[in-house]
């Protein structure tokens, strides 16, 4: 319980911080790029109740995210429905997607996920660049219409930053539930021993397949707001490299928390745009300090920070008994 | 009254017969003990009745009930529980956390009840930690509540799983040599344990090499060898068997 409220209290503290930032940041290029992080980190939370939380690893979570961005995105402009419905009867048809992908899969023993997902993500990849006359190929889907609050439409980078920060931290805030809770704890069992797990009466393929529809239905989530923020999206945002990337960002942040996908989104997120300035050598740039965080720091950068407040503290600790 | 009966089980791994019809009855109230050199199939027995292997031939019952392989977790929800000779720790849990895990069956908030932490999933919280809590001062594991399971010594491990299959209450208890890798006191203490817990009501199976414990504790003690069944009686009985001496005593006595 104590943990419960901890966690609910950190939120707190960055729910401040990330709601005063726009009084400090008026630049819409940075304004972007803080939307594209909490896009990223609600992925990311999602796939860390499912890889750090769950043992359970997909490389599928870009067709997810496609499934949210296209399928929101094409209702509304051929449907003319509203984009918060569109965004929503996205969601299902991406849960009842997963469930078809995940009951298969996680019924067998083994990594038959890690398979699943990546194939399912190529033939998304594929059929968005494929099918042209409905999704409009390779040169992308313009003339996505933004949401509207009762009559204010949500266009700038700056409306835009309170609706997806408020829809990442919620997710971080349902994320934390979980996490403490009776089912957080047959989630951890399972990825600690899942025979173990079995043999106290937990249905263990359930909760699998549970936890993965929800990190796909984050994910899709994540995409349709991503389709309405940006009004135009293209199949190069949603490849295999950007499933790979949301991996990344779970394993750099600190697999076994979720604020290292609050982290892991925030680093990763805009380090392509700081390197841009090293042009062709950027790419091995980002892989060394990519490699150098992962030999350095295997717990991600949450356990680097947890190992320094725990030193800090023993530090005066030992301070306070010399004097 | 057997509150479980085997019937015949067999058990082939790749034309390797691990089993070869093992039939027994297991008493309401007493405490089985397991006996038998490595590879005679007791673990193997384990796994069959637990769910975690299917049987290639034979039948299980419980309490008169057809269970020949019911899955794990139905068998746990039942009332039957395990632990593993491997112990199958959650390493990276606190020791309150594995044993709380253990309560799952009892628990009855859902997926979405848990997303949004209904009032009902805060007292359901307290009262799976206070019964955890209870269990564990009962094996003596309750001043380490906080440890991570990973940083306990080897005996106080054995101590986590044993109260983590026992928090839920089974009515039928496999050990699967729980005084393995203990010391002599520590396998003092690990009996004097499953005494109180036959004493709570559990039926016990308990699978062991140390001979001490088993013939000190157990009512009744079956023996197998090479996948078959060569004695089972009473610890005074098995003891003058020649079948059993000779085939797992071995030749020195």
């Amino acid at each position: 319980m104590k943990a419960l409220k901890l966690n609910r209290m950190v939120l707190l503290l960055v729910s401040i911080g990330v709601y005063s930032l726009p009084f400090v940041i008026k630049n819409p290029y940075y304004l972007n790029v803080l939307n594209i992080v909490a896009l990223n980190a609600l992925v990311v939370t999602g796939l860390t109740l499912l890889i750090g939380y769950t043992g359970q690893i997909s490389l599928g979570h870009g067709a997810f995210y496609a499934m949210g961005a296209y399928i929101s995105g094409l209702m509304a402009i051929h449907l003319g429905w509203s984009p918060w419905l569109t965004t929503l009867v996205a969601m299902v048809i991406t849960a009842v997607v997963a469930t078809l992908l995940g009951i298969p899969t996680l019924r067998l023993k083994g990594h038959y996920l890690v398979m699943a997902t990546l194939g399912f993500n190529l033939i998304v990849f594929i059929l968005l660049v494929q099918l042209d006359n409905i999704t409009g190929g390779p040169s992308g889907l313009p003339g996505i219409p933004p949401y509207t609050l009762t009559k204010t439409v949500l266009a700038t980078d700056l409306q835009c930053y309170w609706l997806i920060w408020s829809v990442t931290l919620a997710g971080l805030f349902l994320s934390i539930n979980l996490i403490h809770s009776r089912i957080g704890r047959a989630l951890m069992a399972i990825r600690e021993s899942e025979v173990a797990a079995n043999c106290l009466g937990i249905e263990t393929w359930k909760y699998k397949t549970k936890i993965f529809v929800l990190s796909a239905v984050m994910a899709s989530l994540a995409g349709s707001l991503y389709a309405h923020y940006m009004t135009f999206i293209s199949p190069k945002t949603f490849d295999i490299f950007y499933s790979i990337e949301v991996v990344a960002m779970v394993i750099i942040g600190g697999m076994g928390s979720l604020w290292g996908a609050l982290l892991g989104a925030a680093f990763l997120t805009p380090l392509p745009h700081l390197l841009h300035f090293f042009d062709e050598y950027k790419d091995i740039i980002y892989g060394a300090i990519f490699m150098g965080v992962l030999i350095y720091s295997p717990d991600g950068l949450v356990g680097e920070l947890t190992r320094l407040y725990r030193k800090r503290r023993l530090e005066s600790k030992l301070q306070e008994m010399e004097k | 009254m057997a509150i479980l009966e085997v019937k015949g089980l067999v058990k082939n791994y790749n034309g390797v017969r691990a089993l070869k019809g093992i039939s027994f009855d297991l008493e309401e109230g007493e405490i089985l003990g397991v006996i038998g050199p490595n590879g005679a199939g007791k673990t193997t027995l384990v796994n069959l009745i637990s769910g975690i292997d299917k049987p290639t031939s034979g039948e299980i019952f419980f309490r008169g009930e057809r269970v020949t392989g019911t899955p794990p977790y139905r068998m746990a929800q039942k009332g039957v529980a395990r632990t593993f000779q491997h112990i199958q720790i959650f390493p990276e849990m606190t020791v309150l956390e594995n044993v709380k895990a253990g309560l799952h069956t009892k628990g009855r908030s859902g997926f979405l009840a848990c997303l949004l932490h209904l009032p009902g999933v805060t007292k359901e919280e307290d009262r799976t930690t206070h019964r955890a809590l209870e269990v564990m001062e009962l094996v003596g594991i309750r001043d380490k509540r906080e440890w991570p399971a990973a940083a306990l010594p080897y005996g106080d491990r054995k101590k986590v799983v044993i109260a983590r299959a026992l928090v839920s209450q089974p009515q039928v208890l496999m050990l699967d040599e729980p005084a393995g890798g203990l010391n002599e006191q520590e396998t003092e203490e690990m009996g004097e344990l499953i005494q109180k817990l036959k004493e709570m009501g559990i039926t016990i199976m308990l699978i062991e090499h140390d001979m001490d414990l088993i013939m000190g504790i157990c009512h009744r003690i079956l023996v197998l060898h090479h996948g078959e069944r060569i004695a089972l009686g009473p610890p005074h009985r098995i003891q003058e068997d020649p079948q059993v001496v000779q085939a797992y005593l071995g030749e020195g006595f």
